[in-house]
């Protein structure tokens, strides 16, 4: 793990870090992922057919029909308090492509 | 500090009297609560009372539970212990929550955690920082702090945590108290802030065992607003298993310190009397501190980027561009732990370093599931040490990867999925706890061992 990694790292992960956590954060992953690789020794049990542990029960896609329900006020009100700015009946977010 | 007496419900409004009592004696010292719902807890109280009387009150009348600060309760403050979330209130009540005032519960207030239950001691809080009321210079265990304290020191009858790797086994277990972290799918984590998905789950702590178990069932079962728990009414209506059998993986026990380990095999020598108690392995128990900090951090760094200062809580520059907005006010509100795991989890699952971190943790999991699946085809329960050691005193230095190895024998049940029990073994907090997993679904036998 080198600086310049963990910056790439940071842009990515949307985290404007100080140069100083950059270096602490170098350092620290460098020894946590050091000892994090121990988990490439565990093998499969049935070699070739390594499967990905992603749920935890058989559950299935569970769907329901569309249908028309009341907006809680208060949460309306809620998600229009976030917002400062407003362009007629719209409310205005910071601009995301320069 | 003492331990406190818990003396039988007289009346709610009694008994609220009793919590808020110890609230105000100790709660200045021992900052447990976030947020005391005192005005609306003393009308709840006195409603309750009403519905004893006319015996129409449901299962949890005049408990008083103290709910952990990820868990949103409808117009009150959803800190999760973050600069991020320290103004936000939450616009609905948590399924949980739901559930126990439909039981009349007495919800007291909400209680301290380390930052988005990051953290194995309850020292991340970025809001304060809560004690351990059976000794003040020491952790109370984390993440769910607030919860374990508020027990131990008599303000509440029981308290919710959320647990993901150990956060509400660890603070039951140094705050000497009962845990309970249930199998993955029973309890409907809608109105929960993620940590992790597949590993988090709420669960409950009580210094009685009994009262652990009637908030559990108040608050289990099928939600359609959580899919993950789709299969729990189905498993409530099977025929209660027993325990009969009991193992004992020799892997739980390396690394402890040895007058808990002492301590634990004393316990499991009684146990003989009772059960068939079995040695037996599973080898990616070594493991299981790697494989749960890729897992969380991976799902951590995708939960947490609705963190953004846009839409919850504290606001970046909003006449800044979006991308540059969005880091400053994550890098400004967002604690070292947190950032920590980010970027880790960020690292692990990019395109060009996913197969060789992420996909093989994900591996790594399913091989510990089969293990525990072969063993457990034998053994009804395993039991082992809750902790490595007891709780530490504030100001211990610990490395993040120390930190991380504390959690080492409460994680593998969240792995899993699988439900585990924390219990005291003496009255002194120092002799550590013994901890009980289950099978799937086969939460209730936990409650019946011990």
């Amino acid at each position: 793990m080198d600086i310049e990694t963990v910056r790439k790292i940071s842009e990515v992960a949307r985290l404007h870090l100080t140069e100083d956590e950059l270096e602490q954060l170098t350092s620290e992953m460098d020894e946590l992922l050091g000892h994090f690789k121990s988990v490439q020794d565990i093998k499969p049990s049935k070699p070739g057919h390594a499967k990905e542990s992603h749920y935890m029960h058989d559950l299935k896609n569970a769907m329901r029909d569309d249908s028309v329900v009341a907006c809680d006020p208060e949460q309306a009100e809620a998600i229009r308090n976030e917002f400062t700015k407003r362009d007629g009946r719209y409310l205005t977010a910071p601009k995301s492509i320069k | 500090m003492k331990n406190p007496t818990h003396q039988p419900i007289v009346s709610a409004e009694e008994n609220l009297h009793r919590k808020l009592s110890a609230v105000d004696k100790w709660d200045k010292e021992v900052k447990a609560f976030i947020e005391v719902y005192r005005e609306d807890a003393l009308k709840r109280a006195k409603a309750v009372d009403n519905r004893i009387r006319e015996g129409k009150a449901g299962p949890l009348a005049g408990l008083v539970v103290a709910v952990k600060n990820n868990i949103a309760v409808k117009g009150k403050r959803l800190t999760c212990s973050s600069k991020m979330l320290e103004t936000h209130r939450a616009v609905y009540n948590a399924a949980v929550v739901e559930k126990l005032i439909a039981a009349d519960a007495i919800i007291v207030g909400s209680v301290n955690l380390d930052e988005f239950a990051c953290g194995v001691d309850g020292t991340y809080s970025t809001l304060q920082r809560t004690k351990n009321p059976l000794d003040l210079e020491r952790v109370p265990g984390g993440s769910s702090a607030g919860s374990g304290a508020s027990v131990a020191a008599g303000m509440c009858d029981a308290a919710l945590g959320s647990d993901t790797g150990g956060s509400v086994r660890c603070p039951a277990a140094f705050c000497n108290a009962f845990g309970f972290k249930p199998t993955y799918g029973a309890i409907s984590r809608y109105g929960l802030s993620d940590l992790a998905m597949s590993l988090d789950q709420i669960g409950v702590i009580s210094k009685d065992k009994a009262v652990m178990k009637r908030v559990f069932d108040a608050i289990r079962g099928t939600d359609p607003r959580d899919q993950t728990t789709q299969l729990a009414d189905a498993m409530l209506r099977k025929k209660p298993a027993e325990a009969k059998v009991i193992g004992v993986p020799k892997e739980f026990f390396e690394g402890v310190d040895k007058h808990i380990a002492a301590g634990v095999k004393k316990k499991v020598k009684e146990l003989e009397k009772h059960y068939e108690v079995r040695e037996v392995s599973i080898p990616t128990l070594k493991y299981t501190v790697p494989i749960y900090q890729l897992t969380m951090a991976a799902e951590f760094s995708s939960a947490m980027n609705k963190y953004d200062g846009l839409r919850y809580g504290f606001t970046g520059d909003r006449n800044e561009e979006l991308y540059s907005s969005f880091s400053k006010a994550r890098d400004a509100a967002l604690g070292k732990e947190i950032k920590r795991r980010i970027m880790i989890g960020t690292y692990i699952t990019m395109k060009e370093f996913k197969d060789a971190w992420y996909s093989q943790a994900l591996k790594a999991r399913e091989v510990m599931k089969e293990e525990f699946a072969s063993v457990m085809k034998d053994v009804d329960v395993l039991a082992g040490p809750a902790m490595p050691t007891g709780p530490w005193k504030f100001g211990e230095k610990m490395t993040p990867l120390e930190m991380y190895a504390a959690d080492m024998l409460t994680i593998a049940a969240n792995l899993t999925g699988t439900p585990a029990i924390v219990e005291p073994l003496s009255s002194d907090f120092k002799d550590g706890a013994i901890q009980f997993y289950g099978r799937h679904f086969e939460d209730d036998v936990l409650f019946g061992i011990g």
